[in-house]
């Protein structure tokens, strides 16, 4: 048994109950917490550090980069005509098409479909874009029995918790915790050991793939070219849930498409190397519709849910090409924030800095207006993305929205208002220096303050502050003469 | 269905488009993406390549070298039972033949719950990839998705000269229209999940051979 203090947003009341009410509070509670700052930092350093080892395998790693993100570029700038054509294919395909403005849209399609089908079980693969609608919570709440099938969102479903990062959804639950839970959930013996731990979930799901009558994957690419939505996994289960089940739904965001299949071993490349350190994931699946005449297996039933859910919105603004995001997570690994304070904190489907931007544009600046700022704007990210997003830009940008927008608490407005009008008066500014060169001196030592009050209490914890010097014109006559001496010293 | 219209749904992607900025052009020549070439030896490259990934590559010269080390793993496996498709597979009917006499149980392949019982799958692949060391496996007449997937153990036969040097070159030789379902295998089922250390055969067959006839 391990000594386990609590994580911040990680409840067994379940994901973000029981966790603090601001980003703020929850950031300082997650730093604070030596258990996160550990668990995150080991685990995002290794894919990090994976990463690292790997990409130099391509002759031109940043080369090969940039291609990626021309090519989705491009892809972004038509992506009426693209989304035309592979809407088209699939039907050729014999594939059902549906488009959902929105998360609820969604859900109610697929509960639908599920209805049609009567469906008894329903197996699912990891999709991020499910967790963003709250999928699981729409078809339960209809009375179906959804199952979560990659090991980490089965460990997550059973504990009732929401993912903390997007490629490895439990990064922040340790093995003993997962031996507690499958000793309580699934009736085995304690153990620790992550295989005796996956032997025994395998048993579990293994029956359940057997008996499933529906499966849902999410998409990581999708081929306008051919109709083909390819998902990767190195578990396996995203080829049980979308060959066993007589129905497939396949749910994707709009942003995931490329022109042609020539171009998907551009991002194949890149994917698995920036997401874990990986040559290429085990198994990268190629979805083109229902099975064909002649196919003994495969599903008779293929749906597709095209999902906008503030897409468009993104598509139409400055942030465009934050849809060129792939969702490989190598950002959150880099990013100093998120090994500190781990991804919980941000209380957010996607979290990390393209969480940082996506989740205030696909939702709303009010709802996420502290994470722009959740940023040392170090450049990692942008160092790190295989498709050269240029989050710490986009993250600036935001941070302007928030203040255009009103979100900005009133310490800030104050501040500036304050700031503007000295600025702009002469005798306000030097009257200001004035002042603030006497308040400054005020129980000074050896010209440094050990304590400031208020809101400068932050920076007098961890540092000393130099107090204010004189202006530079009236220290013209004394740095002269300390010219003049060093001259005739030298 | 609650489905928004096509067209509203197309027509609000048009108008967010409305300024779709400086042209960019869709870049035609990907070769600078390449690792591997045909001058580097697929061959050695890809046997290279399935080693590291966990997989175990195994050479064979001819048919008959290749009958024998199919019964040699099924022996080593301790496999009772095999699911053998009935696709196009080098020495296929040699490979059956063989099974049956060491008493191994060739389960129906058009019973749709075999592989989930079968101790191993012998199939063919369409392609190999020498840069990931990828298999292909299509749907299709004969076909079986499970039969690579739900078995304990797989065995995958290649032929030297489907070995393909990049991905790049994979990508360019899709058919038209695509198979309904084409994985590429580059691994066994792993996983990662609890704390990062790496389990195999978590759904799918934690071992994987790879004979490659020359």
């Amino acid at each position: 048994m391990s000594v386990s203090l609590p994580i911040a947003g990680q409840g067994a009341s379940a994901g973000h109950a029981g966790a603090a009410v601001d980003f703020k509070h929850r950031a300082a509670d997650a730093a604070t917490n030596p258990r996160i700052a550990a668990i995150f930092d080991r685990s995002a350093r290794m894919k990090d550090d994976a990463r690292r080892l790997i990409l130099p395998e391509l002759p031109e790693p940043l080369a090969t980069r940039e291609l990626a993100a021309t090519i989705k570029r491009h892809t972004l700038q038509n992506l009426d005509r693209y989304l035309d054509q592979f809407v088209t294919r699939v039907r050729e395909h014999g594939g059902h098409v549906h488009f959902a403005a929105d998360g609820a849209q969604a859900n109610q399609i697929i509960t639908e479909i599920a209805q049609a089908a009567s469906a008894r079980l329903i197996v699912k693969s990891k999709s991020m874009v499910s967790e963003e609608i709250e999928l699981n919570h729409a078809l339960e709440a209809a009375g179906f029995n959804v199952l979560e099938t990659d090991l980490g969102e089965y460990i997550l479903q059973l504990a009732n918790e929401k993912p903390s990062h997007i490629v490895t959804p439990m990064a922040h639950k340790p093995k003993e915790e997962v031996g507690e839970l499958f000793a309580r959930k699934l009736g085995i013996e304690y153990s620790d050991d992550p295989t005796t731990l996956t032997k025994a979930a395998r048993k579990v799901l293994r029956d359940r793939f057997f008996e499933a009558d529906m499966g849902i994957i999410g998409a990581n690419f999708a081929v306008a070219d051919t109709g083909t939505v390819v998902i990767v996994t190195n578990e396996g289960n995203g080829r049980f849930c979308s060959s066993r089940p007589r129905r497939l739904v396949c749910l994707m965001g709009i942003e995931k498409l490329i022109p042609r299949m020539k171009y998907l071993p551009v991002f194949l490349k890149l994917l698995g190397k920036s997401a874990t350190g990986q040559r290429i994931t085990s198994y990268t699946s190629l979805i083109s519709g229902p099975r064909r005449p002649g196919d003994f297996d495969g599903p008779e039933e293929f749906h597709l849910v095209l999902l906008d859910n503030g897409r468009t919105k993104v598509l139409a603004s400055e942030y465009r090409e934050a849809l060129r995001c792939i969702r490989c997570g190598a950002c959150l690994n880099a990013c100093p924030i998120y090994r500190k304070i781990g991804g919980h904190a941000y209380d957010a489907t996607y979290p990390g800095p393209i969480g940082s931007v996506i989740s205030p544009l696909f939702t709303s600046l009010a709802q996420y207006a502290d994470l722009p700022s959740a940023c040392s704007l170090c450049g990692a990210c942008l160092d790190a993305c295989p498709v050269r997003i240029d989050l710490p830009t986009q993250l600036i940008h935001l941070r302007q929205d928030v203040i255009k927008a009103g979100h900005a608490p009133l310490s800030w407005k104050l501040g500036f208002k304050g700031w503007k009008l000295g600025m702009s008066s002469s005798f306000l500014y030097r009257m200001g220096a004035r002042m603030g060169r006497v308040f400054m001196k005020l129980g000074a030592r050896d010209g440094w303050k050990r304590k400031l009050p208020a809101t400068g209490a932050i920076w007098t914890r961890y540092r000393d502050i130099p107090t204010m010097p004189k202006p530079f014109h009236s220290r013209w006559d004394e740095l002269q003469k300390e010219i003049e001496q060093e001259n005739a010293e030298g | 269905m609650p489905s928004e219209s096509q067209s509203a749904f197309f027509s609000r992607i048009t108008a967010a488009l409305a300024h779709r900025g400086p042209t960019v052009d869709l870049p035609e020549d990907l070769e600078i993406a390449r690792v591997v070439n045909g001058g580097d030896n697929p061959v050695e490259v890809f046997v290279r390549r399935v080693e590291q990934s966990g997989m175990h590559p195994h050479r064979v010269r001819g048919e008959a070298a290749l009958v024998e080390k199919v019964l040699e793993l099924t022996t080593q496996l301790s496999a009772r039972s095999a699911i053998v498709p009935n696709e196009e597979m080098p020495a296929r009917e040699e490979i059956v033949a063989g099974l049956r006499a060491c008493g191994i149980d060739l389960l129906n392949p058009d019973d749709p719950d075999a592989a989930f019982t079968a101790d191993v799958g012998i199939t063919g692949v369409r392609m190999a990839v020498a840069e990931t060391a990828s298999m292909s496996v299509v749907s299709g007449e004969g076909h079986r998705r499970l039969a690579s997937l739900a078995v304990p153990a797989h065995i995958a036969i290649v032929r030297a000269e489907q070995i393909v040097p990049d991905l790049l070159d994979w990508g360019r030789a899709a058919a038209t229209p695509p198979p309904a379902n084409e994985v590429l295998i580059s691994a066994m089922s792993k996983t990662a999940d609890i704390e990062g250390i790496l389990v195999p055969g978590v759904h799918g067959p934690g071992i994987v051979h790879v004979l490659v006839l020359e």
